[in-house]
């Protein structure tokens, strides 16, 4: 079964519960950061941060209004990847139940899947020259029974961020999206790369948290660069050569 | 080739292969996987579950700890508990990296750097426990060498005047805080305080003297069934789960208002913000107050201030009058009209700074019947103030002219701040209360009435002299002489009622002490106590509160402070005072910590705690809920348990001192008395003759040494000795019935470790009240005086001060009190709140504007003096805040990455106004200075709009706030606000103003 989280910023508190949740269950390192006025930090996403909070503050000086927003940022596990059509060795993976994770053993840190994701997500890492990304805790996730709903959701305190069986994660952004006259992302008014299984649900334009426009469609240009990996055959087949020969020179020494 | 070059050519190469597989793919098509694991994903679904409760803030929020043998693997909200149903906090959801820390101490440590400072390496060097007991417990002797423990011929220690000193912690369990306080007090000391001190100590004078308990009035879920709240604190932050259940009454309707100086995280969710000046709380609530029963009188509940309220009484006692209402019947009621009735929209703007449109929409909104049952929070915005306990009393007042107290929904609700600092006011580490929220003996008089009372007669006794007098261990010899009174009726004639009140109180309380640490209180032989000598174990008099005792040890009197738990350089106002008092040669410092701390850094020893998630016991947290928290794995190293810390600790003192002939009072006067033996009985076991028997529990020997054997002496329902039901068996009165053997014996009758989240009954489910989970003090009632809840022990107001002659509204003591007589010096000058035992605005000491200084002069205990500046020197006013990522003085959080990078570094708040005016920009070091540390403190400089300028009394005035977790010490380090911050305390509480004070801003 498809499973969606929806996304609820209206109804966050911005109290990070789910960032830290994240890097609890993914065993991601604490960053070395510094001040930020903003609040957003880590500022940006990266191989141990697989999960932010953004923090962005408004204010209505001639009414003096408030509004200080909170947006629960990581992956949007697209029904159909960039990243995972853009991968020429095959490490990215979309699950049944909608998670799509990165591979780090067969990842070869080629980037491609980078250059590939409209939303900015994968990140490289330069220790171990590797691309990881937020799995939406797959491991809990992706079981054909009982799965257990991702760290970052659990976590929430507030509903912000809501597991469920997909359908009834739609029926619910319609519902809040009746409530807030906002904007559905991810599905219904907007289906970036045929939808995704981070679904928000938003009182005013997509764009006022930064959210990009993405088409339904998968990009030409992004298996153009999956397979763009052909090129890499004569290379790989001449280093597989070069391997057997070296090994075989090797056993020649270590029997010498 | 090397190695690297190999690895690339290996990595080319499986490339090739798996592009060689996905080209066979491509062919037969993809595929969507749909199992998945991992090692976290395997060990956690084979590894064994343990329930324990969050160690940060005072929710209470369930923790699901997995464990394979001692190896943690994962610490998740626990799903089936009623808070927070599997969700956590920031802080919550880092437990795993607190237990896991390599930062943590694991093994004790002495100091050799003869030299304490900020700066100075205390060169550690690594010790046995049992080396560390035996310094600490000779530095203990030295220091009681000299201690008298006869004044003229009685026989007590006065506990201001012992030199060793005792602190912490809300981090404890209640077992844990209970034999902290035992332990003290048997070393006769009564300089024992901690956190509590600074962050509610006003809510408890406040709330007390109103309704009887000085303790949030509802609890964490009941939220949910609020219509309308006005929230002058940031459970967004400092509480988020509390915010769990604010959302869900927004999602059922409810309205929020959120008053703060500065745009906080639940001003976010706010459907009305307003910013008001630090320190004018009460003349923000006493506006309330005035605007509804003048403007909108049809919305006062006018039933419930007749029927639960002193409104119809007259200051005097008597009543009720029927024409209360009229200015001519001279009623509390009209007192209180009275009173506020200055407060009007134009002077709470004048002083608070809030718009009068914006002060009326919010009082005409929460005072709105549709929006009722309203809720008020409240935290240390209101508490930490000179004028505090008046704040407090106003808010407590609004809610009861509105009818919102004692409903599920309602009440003035105190977030209290660490996860178990009900629990440790409840135990009593305060220097003025002795157990049970009474005070220890004050003077030799209250001893010999209460030996009179052990004798027989008085409060709550039976007919029966001598069976009171064997129940209570007292005198049954024909002989002896009784308690004077028989009866309140009876006091009262001989006008002694204040006597009688307290006497009732007080009694009992000691009488089970004396059964429960194995002393003795009384006069010896019992028979003519008006002229034997005083004999008496349980230290005598009030200690110094957390200011005052810092001061006593520069001043060279407190020589051991033993500090478990607690960060007072970081926590205490003027913290420089503090630095300065750890630093002293004459101070030997011992600290038992999870980190060094920035206390640590000047401790002479230096023992290694535990986390609560390697240790058994219970925590009450803010709504009351007395929870049980299991031992889900071993603590590292040497790390010991706290029981057991205590336990050793204890007995290590107790050899020494008794190797020099240091004992309680009743065994120096067996010493001095040949042949008395002050062999007393109660009920028929021998207590004083063997006081080690009561160390660490009664129940030890027969239930083994365990915070459930401590827990049954804390909150027995009742034990029989000797035949004889003991008149208070729980040491602990709020505690009572928690232990019931009667029933849950598969529990062993310890009530706070019921999981049970089914509701008892339909109004269980329908409010949420969750009674058969865990237990509630009192009597596992939910909401504090509602008297429509069922299954509760407890539904009225309980004001039971009967301090005027006449017995302070009859004898019935079921009214909550708009006029607070305790609260009542009519010596004091008219602007002073204590004149009129009602609220009144006071400026805070460091006021920005002299005109509303001299209008409202402040009220606060100047016997202490502290360093004051002037608005011409300091024209800013400076709060101070808290972040949901860090906690109180910041050890917990300050040593864990995954909070770290969420704020790395100390900072303050100004307004893009202020900023501009002193040439600052956003990211800027700004120096921070007032008159405690006139260099200041260097900080980041956050421009924001979250904080605007207000206009008082017609001027500009600016605030700044800054956040107070930092210190010098951690992965992550900066300057402590408190190290500016003022040390001024009010009269009632003691409790530091440490929210509001003049500063000066400048570019570094």
């Amino acid at each position: 079964m498809e499973y969606a989280v929806l996304v609820d910023p209206a109804k966050c508190i911005g109290c990070r519960a789910c960032q830290v949740a994240c890097k609890r269950w993914n065993n991601r390192k604490g960053e070395s950061t510094t001040f930020n006025s903003e609040w957003t930090n880590p500022p940006k996403l990266s191989f141990n941060t697989y999960t932010h909070i953004k923090f962005k503050l408004e204010y209505n000086q001639a009414a003096d209004e408030t509004k200080w927003r909170f947006f629960n940022w990581r992956c949007m596990h697209c029904k159909e990847p960039a990243c995972m059509h853009a991968c020429p060795v095959n490490a990215i993976t979309k699950y049944e139940q909608g998670p799509v994770v990165v591979d780090t053993n067969r990842c070869i840190g080629c980037k491609f899947c980078i250059s590939a994701c409209p939303f900015g997500i994968p990140q490289f890492d330069t220790v171990t020259e590797k691309v990881d990304k937020c799995t939406m805790c797959y491991d809990r996730v992706a079981h054909t029974n009982e799965p257990k709903e991702p760290a970052c959701v659990q976590s929430c305190p507030t509903d912000a961020l809501l597991f469920g069986p997909r359908d009834t994660i739609l029926q619910k952004a319609m519902e809040r999206k009746e409530e807030l006259n906002g904007y559905v992302y991810g599905d219904i008014d907007n289906k970036p790369l045929g939808g995704t299984s981070f679904i928000y649900v938003l009182d005013t334009e997509p764009s006022a948290f930064g959210l990009p426009v993405v088409g339904e469609q998968l990009p030409t240009s992004v298996p153009v660069l999956k397979y763009s990996k052909f090129l890499l055959i004569p290379a790989a087949i001449g280093g597989l050569l070069y391997l057997i020969s070296w090994r075989k020179r090797r056993m020649k020494e270590k029997e010498e | 080739m090397d190695r690297r070059d190999f690895l690339k050519l290996a990595g080319a190469a499986s490339a090739g292969s798996l592009i060689l597989g996905d080209m066979l793919k491509l062919v037969k098509g993809q595929t969507k996987p749909s199992e998945a694991t991992s090692q976290k994903w395997e060990n956690y679904t084979v590894g064994e579950r343990t329930p324990s409760i969050c160690p940060y803030c005072a929710g209470g929020c369930g923790l699901m700890v997995t464990t394979l043998g001692d190896q943690l693997v994962e610490i998740e909200g626990d799903p089936i508990h009623p808070i927070n149903g599997g969700a956590l906090c920031s802080k919550a959801a880092a437990v795993f990296q607190l237990v896991t820390s390599d930062r943590r101490l694991t093994y004790p440590m002495k100091r050799t750097n003869p030299n304490k400072g900020k700066d100075e390496d205390p060169m550690w060097e690594r010790i046995t426990w049992e080396e560390a007991y035996e310094i600490i417990a000779n530095k203990v002797k030295d220091a009681l060498t000299d201690f008298p423990y006869k004044q003229g011929d009685d026989y007590y220690y006065k506990g201001k005047d012992n030199p060793v000193a005792w602190l912490g912690s809300s981090y404890w369990n209640n077992e844990e805080c209970y034999l902290g306080k035992k332990l003290i007090s048997l070393l006769g000391s009564t300089n024992v305080e901690h956190q509590a001190r600074k962050c509610h100590a006003s809510t408890v004078v406040a709330l007390a003297n109103t309704f009887g308990f000085g303790a949030m009035t509802n609890h964490i879920v009941d939220a949910k069934n609020s219509k309308c709240f006005l929230i002058v604190s940031n459970p967004a932050e400092s509480h988020t789960m509390e915010f769990k259940w604010v959302q869900k009454a927004i999602e059922n309707g409810a309205k929020v208002i959120v008053l703060d100086p500065r745009f906080n995280r639940s001003g976010s969710k706010a459907h009305i913000f307003a910013r008001f000046r630090s320190g004018t709380e009460a003349a923000l609530f006493l506006g309330m107050i005035r605007y509804v029963l003048y403007e909108k009188p049809e919305r006062v509940d006018w039933d419930f201030l007749e029927n639960r309220t002193s409104a119809p009484y007259r200051t005097d006692g008597t009543g009720p009058y029927s024409d209360w209402k009229e200015e001519a019947s001279d009623s509390i009621f009209i007192k209180l009209k009275n009173i506020v009735a200055p407060y009007t929209p134009e002077e709470v703007e004048r002083i608070a700074g809030i718009p009068q449109a914006k002060f009326i929409e919010v009082i005409d909104t929460f005072s709105d019947p549709v929006n009722n049952p309203g809720n008020i929070y409240y935290s240390m915005g209101t508490t930490q103030h000179t004028n505090a306990v008046q704040a407090i009393r106003a808010q407590a007042i609004l809610q009861l002219i509105l009818g919102n107290m004692g409903v599920p929904g309602g009440g003035i609700n105190a977030l209290r701040g660490i996860s178990n600092v009900q629990g440790s006011t409840d135990a009593n580490l305060l220097s003025h209360l002795i157990m049970g929220y009474r005070g220890p003996p004050r003077d030799v008089g209250e001893i010999r009435r209460y030996q009179k009372w052990k004798n027989g007669g008085g409060p709550g006794t039976s007919a029966d002299l001598d069976a009171d007098a064997k129940k209570r261990g007292g005198n049954t010899s024909v002989g002896r002489v009784t308690y004077p009174w028989a009866s309140i009726g009876d006091a009262e004639t001989a006008g002694k009622a204040t006597e009688f009140r307290y006497d009732d109180r007080h009694f009992p309380t000691w009488n089970a002490l004396e059964y429960h640490w194995g002393v003795y209180v009384g006069t010896w032989p019992g028979v003519d106590p008006d002229n034997e000598p005083v004999v008496c174990d349980l230290p005598v008099g009030f200690g110094n509160p957390i200011v005052q005792l810092f001061r006593a040890i520069n001043d060279g009197k407190i020589k051991v402070l033993i500090c478990n738990g607690e960060n007072p350089a970081v926590s205490v106002a003027n913290a420089n005072l503090v630095r300065e008092a750890l630093s002293k040669d004459s101070l030997f410092l011992v600290v038992n910590e999870l980190f060094e701390t920035e206390t640590a850094v000047y401790a002479d020893i230096l023992l290694p705690g535990t986390t609560q998630v390697e240790r058994d016991g219970s925590i009450t947290n803010t709504g009351r809920w007395i929870q049980w928290r299991w031992k889900a794995k071993n603590p590292p190293g040497e790390c010991k348990p706290e029981l057991t810390y205590l336990t050793e600790l204890y007995w290590k003192i107790r050899e020494v001192l008794k190797s020099v002939g240091i004992k309680l009072p009743s065994e120096k006067y067996e010493e001095e008395h040949a042949g008395v033996d002050i062999k007393k009985t109660i009920g028929t076991a021998d207590v004083q003759n063997n006081p080690e028997l009561c160390w660490p529990s009664r129940f030890v020997y027969t239930d083994g040494f365990s915070a459930e054997a401590i827990y049954k002496e804390y909150g027995a329902k009742s034990i029989i000795v000797g035949g004889v039901e003991l008149p208070q068996s729980a040491a602990n009165v709020l505690y009572k019935n928690s232990y019931d053997p009667t029933m849950e014996p598969e529990l062993n009758g310890i009530l706070p470790k019921r999981r049970d989240p089914t509701p008892v009954d339909l109004e269980d489910a329908k409010y949420g009240y969750f009674k058969n989970w865990a237990f509630s003090w009192m009597l596992n009632q939910r909401v504090l005086y509602n008297d429509k809840e069922s299954n509760a022990g407890l539904k009225t107001f309980l004001v039971w001060f009967a301090t005027a002659p006449n017995a302070w509204l009859g004898h019935t003591l079921d009214k909550a009190a708009l006029w607070s007589k305790p609260l009542h010096d009519p010596s004091k000058p008219a602007t002073n709140p204590l004149s009129q035992a009602m609220p009144l605005h006071n400026e805070p000491l460091e006021s920005p504007d002299s005109d509303l200084a001299t209008q409202y002069p402040t009220m606060w205990d100047n016997r202490y003096p502290v360093t004051v500046g002037t608005s011409t020197d300091y024209p800013y006013v400076l709060t101070t805040f808290r972040l949901a990522e860090h906690m109180q003085a910041g050890a917990m959080t300050r040593n864990l990455p995954w909070l770290v990078e969420a704020h790395p570094s100390m900072f303050v708040e100004m307004s893009k106004e202020l900023a501009g005016e002193i040439g600052v920009n956003d990211g800027d070091d700004v120096v921070v200075k007032t008159a405690r540390k006139p260099e200041g403190i260097v900080v980041k400089a956050l421009v924001t709009d979250r904080i605007q300028p207000f206009t008082i009394n017609g001027k500009t005035v600016h605030e700044v706030a800054m956040p107070w977790h930092w210190g010098f010490k951690g992965l992550s380090t900066g300057p402590s606000a408190n190290e500016i911050t003022i040390d001024s305390v009010d009269v009632s509480a003691n409790i530091p103003e440490v929210k509001v004070c003049l500063c000066k801003v400048e570019k570094a």
